[in-house]
């Protein structure tokens, strides 16, 4: 399956035999990678398939099983053992949570651990700033070298680790799904930035979850499926199909299953709503057993308003009617008491608590239900979270396990649980399906309808045009706090109407 | 595989094994350590750092300390003592004591979770202002608690008496049995109960608590406020045992002994990890140490070397365990 040829391409990194077990877990198994100079890699596989683990063993980050070969740059083989010394030999990995702190300028981000100093040992920041703007302009970077870091976006804290990479000649630099937080301008710049850095010969591996990114600017791609290779190939020889096989391992390609069409009276209403600085004069409806989604860029203010709801932020102007009453509710506490979930957009921050179990994350919000006064009934506890893990088909060890050891796409099903459990009239999803995998997202999306059957209202916040579409009865618009535009899903053409509203173009 | 079995089990029962390890060196080496004299002052020592640590448990899990407990004991031992130096007896004294310690714990709780005052001032400020008021309201001297009225004598009860359970042989002290039934209605409250889940869930990820429900304020006073009732049982009891009031219990270091206790048991200063029945095999690991030195002519000097020493290795061990995947 493996493809040797390499087009006159010089090998960079070849990695034999990896394997890695967590915990009598093998989440890898026997791959094999290699990698090539001035080429954008593609690094595939569903949620769990190992994709991470794989890099984060090339950057030094977990050390593999015995047997392990890597080579990197045709150097003698050799197991990273942390991230400093990989760093050091030219691989830098530019993860998902961004390695940035956050209170240093972008100049003493970029030469952290690496200063420059002169002959006394004291920092030479002259040096630095004149040897960071050289590396930026190289490679086309535009960054102000004296803001606080953690005031840029998001965008602009990956282009100071890709130039800290450089400065250390990173020739081998791994993407972990670089574009999931970035807008769509954003995403352009840093394509444009990447195929920059192939002219310059650097090898790039980028994993990701969009197909039509992969097609955009990779060149080459392996896909792994529950920690084993299936294959590595020329993109060209890779359509679609294939690659969607391959990620599932199953026939079925249809993803959003049939739509529930019963609506039935208006459970949520949004009348001329305004939070200063956040959104302003928004209305919509929904009806009992629909599913509303909200389209925008990041900013457009459509977590803010799920976050209103929930009585996180609070309503300077406007009301909310929330079956047939004026909706008046100070915190999250009061919107679980009156049948409203939230499942965040950020997991890690705001939706899982790591080191706890499944049994605690998911029964948190139902603990005044579960038992009586204060006392927990464990028994009524264990027997519902139980029929969550097994209706939602969590994959795992057992109710007890720690939440962080599952995978992404099982997390989320944990926080969706949570809301299940308690039986809400309300759902608000704030990216339900973001960095969940494309297999498990058909469970979601199965879930979410059957959700809506038993008469509870809806709202999918969704930064993918496609995901509202194939799940969502309508559809609002948003753009900078403002609604701008709202469709039935049987509007024709209705994707295109989206974007052009959603980029005013 | 093997190793990480080993590894395994260390994670489990370290704690035990160290305290049964600590206690099987000291019958061997030091002359009397295994006795029922010995046993009976464990019991008594043990008890003070069950009651402090069992509190400070609940503040460690939820991701915070509370640096005021001894200073709470303090005012609260005066305050009983002088009460009880006006004529009040035993029970009312008793009584407003443990108000005071409440009151102490509702004040950090408060200013922590509705003036978001940061938990390491706030109750660095309470050790301050509690152990300052004790001073000024005892004049800085020590209240005789037998030289006041007959009325008091019974405040023994909080200490200064044991239950023989065989005569001449097993005393239980009665300190150590107010202990275990706070340690028990503590476990009672973190195993079973709201509280106990939610204090996991506030240290573990206070947004995620928030965002599921959780009324993180009201715990987080409630918290504090059970480790206010924790340091006022203490107070009550260092102060029945030698029958005064003392501001200078402020000054035990009872803070960090209960830090120690909870951290040798394995719960982290990180919050949302914990178990509050190896607390307990901490304290006892702690007091078998300075008993044992002691009793081998050991200075309390060279005890609190030891005691350090101890603390850092079983914590770094800890978290060498936890650091590689």
């Amino acid at each position: 399956m493996e493809n040797k040829e390499a087009a006159g391409k010089k090998e960079i990194l070849v990695m034999k035999n990896i394997s890695k077990t967590f915990s009598g877990t093998k989440v890898l198994d026997d791959v094999e990678f290699h990698a090539y100079a001035g080429e954008v890699h593609a690094l595939m596989g569903a949620n769990g398939a190992g994709k991470s683990t794989l890099m984060k063993i090339l950057a030094g980050v977990y050390t593999p099983d015995e047997g392990a070969y890597i080579s990197h740059d045709g150097r003698e083989p050799k197991i990273m053992t942390r991230v400093a010394d990989a760093q050091r030999d030219g691989v830098t990995m530019v993860f998902q949570e961004l390695n940035i702190l956050p209170h240093l300028s972008v100049l003493e981000n970029i030469f952290i651990a690496n200063e420059i100093t002169n002959k006394a040992g004291v920092y030479d920041w002259k040096a630095m700033r004149k040897r960071a703007k050289e590396v930026m302009q190289e490679v086309g970077i535009d960054l102000d070298l004296d803001t606080r870091a953690g005031d840029l976006p998001v965008a602009m804290q990956q282009m100071i680790e890709i130039t800290r990479a450089m400065n250390l000649d990173a020739d081998l630099i791994i993407f972990d799904e670089p574009t999931s937080s970035l807008t769509l301008q954003e995403t352009d710049q840093l394509f444009a930035l990447m195929r920059r850095l192939k002219e310059r010969n650097v090898g790039m591996i980028y994993i990701t979850h969009r197909m039509s990114e992969v097609y955009r600017i990779c060149d080459r791609i392996t896909l792994l499926r529950d920690g084993k290779l299936i294959f590595t190939d020329d993109i060209q020889y890779v359509d679609t199909h294939r690659l969607l096989e391959g990620i599932i391992g199953s026939k079925n390609t249809n993803q959003f299953p049939e739509k529930y069409r019963e609506t039935g009276d208006v459970i949520f209403e949004a009348k001329n709503v305004s939070s200063a600085g956040l959104y302003e004069d928004v209305s919509f409806e929904l009806k009992e057993g629909e599913i509303l989604g909200f389209a925008g860029l990041a900013g457009a203010g459509r977590t803010e308003i799920a976050k209103t709801i929930f009585g996180v932020y609070h309503l300077d102007a406007g009301e909310f009617i929330y079956r047939g009453e004026k909706l008046n509710i100070r915190s999250p506490q009061d919107a679980v008491k009156k049948g409203i979930g939230y499942v965040s957009e950020d997991r890690k921050e705001e939706g899982i608590m790591a080191v706890r179990s499944i049994l605690e994350n998911m029964s948190i919000s139902n603990l005044n239900r579960l038992g009586k006064n204060f006392h927990i009934d464990k028994r009524e506890e264990n027997k519902e979270v139980e029929e969550q893990i097994a209706s939602l088909k969590v994959k795992t060890t057992g109710k007890d396990q720690a939440i962080e050891n599952l995978s992404g796409g099982n997390q989320q099903k944990v926080c969706l649980g949570k809301w299940l459990m308690a039986r809400p009239n309300l759902l608000l999803l704030d990216e339900p399906t973001r960095g969940v995998d494309v297999g498990a997202r058909a469970d979601f999306y199965r879930i979410i309808q059957n959700l809506v059957k038993q008469k509870i209202g809806v709202i999918v916040i969704s930064s993918e045009e496609d995901e509202l579409i194939g799940l969502c009865n309508r559809i609002v618009v948003m753009r900078e706090g403002h609604k701008v535009g709202e469709f039935e899903d049987t509007e024709k053409d209705l994707k295109k109407k989206m974007l052009r509203l959603m980029l005013d173009i | 595989m093997q190793a990480s079995i080993g590894k395994k089990i260390y994670e489990k029962y370290g704690t035990y094994i160290i305290l049964v390890a600590l206690i099987v060196f000291f019958s061997i080496v030091g002359e009397g350590f295994f006795s029922w004299g010995n046993l009976t002052s464990l019991l008594r020592t043990g008890a003070v750092y069950i009651l402090f640590g069992c509190g400070m448990t609940f503040v460690m899990i939820s991701g915070k300390i509370d640096l005021s407990i001894g200073a709470i004991a303090a005012l609260v031992g005066c305050v009983a003592s002088l009460c009880m130096q006006t004529g009040m007896s035993c029970i009312p004294a008793s009584i407003v004591g443990i108000i005071v310690g409440l009151v102490c714990g509702f004040i950090n709780g408060f200013c922590i979770a509705k003036l978001r005052v940061p938990f390491f001032i706030m109750t660095a400020g309470m050790m301050y202002a509690a152990s300052g008021l004790a001073l000024v309201l005892t004049h800085e001297t020590s209240i005789r608690i037998n030289h006041v009225s007959d009325a008091a004598v019974p405040f023994e009860f909080w200490g200064g008496k044991t239950l023989a359970l065989i005569p001449g042989k097993i005393n239980i002290p009665s300190q150590f049995i107010i202990a275990i039934i706070f340690f028990i209605i503590c476990l009672y409250l973190i195993n079973n109960t709201k509280m106990g889940r939610y204090t996991y869930a506030i240290g573990s990820n206070e947004k995620t608590a928030r965002l599921s429900g959780v009324n993180v304020d009201k715990y987080t006073v409630l918290i504090f406020t059970l480790n206010g009732l924790g340091a006022a049982i203490a107070g009550l009891v260092l102060a029945s045992r030698l029958m005064t009031g003392s501001p200078n219990v402020a000054d035990g270091g009872y803070n960090i002994l209960a830090i120690a206790a909870a951290s040798i048991g394995g719960t982290s200063l990180m919050g949302g990890e914990g178990k509050l029945a190896k607390t307990v095999v901490g304290a006892f690991v702690i007091c078998v140490i300075s008993t044992g030195l002691n009793i081998m002519g050991i200075s309390a000097s060279v005890q609190k070397i030891v005691i350090g020493a101890v603390l850092i290795i079983v914590v770094a061990v800890d978290m060498l365990g936890k650091k590689r995947r």
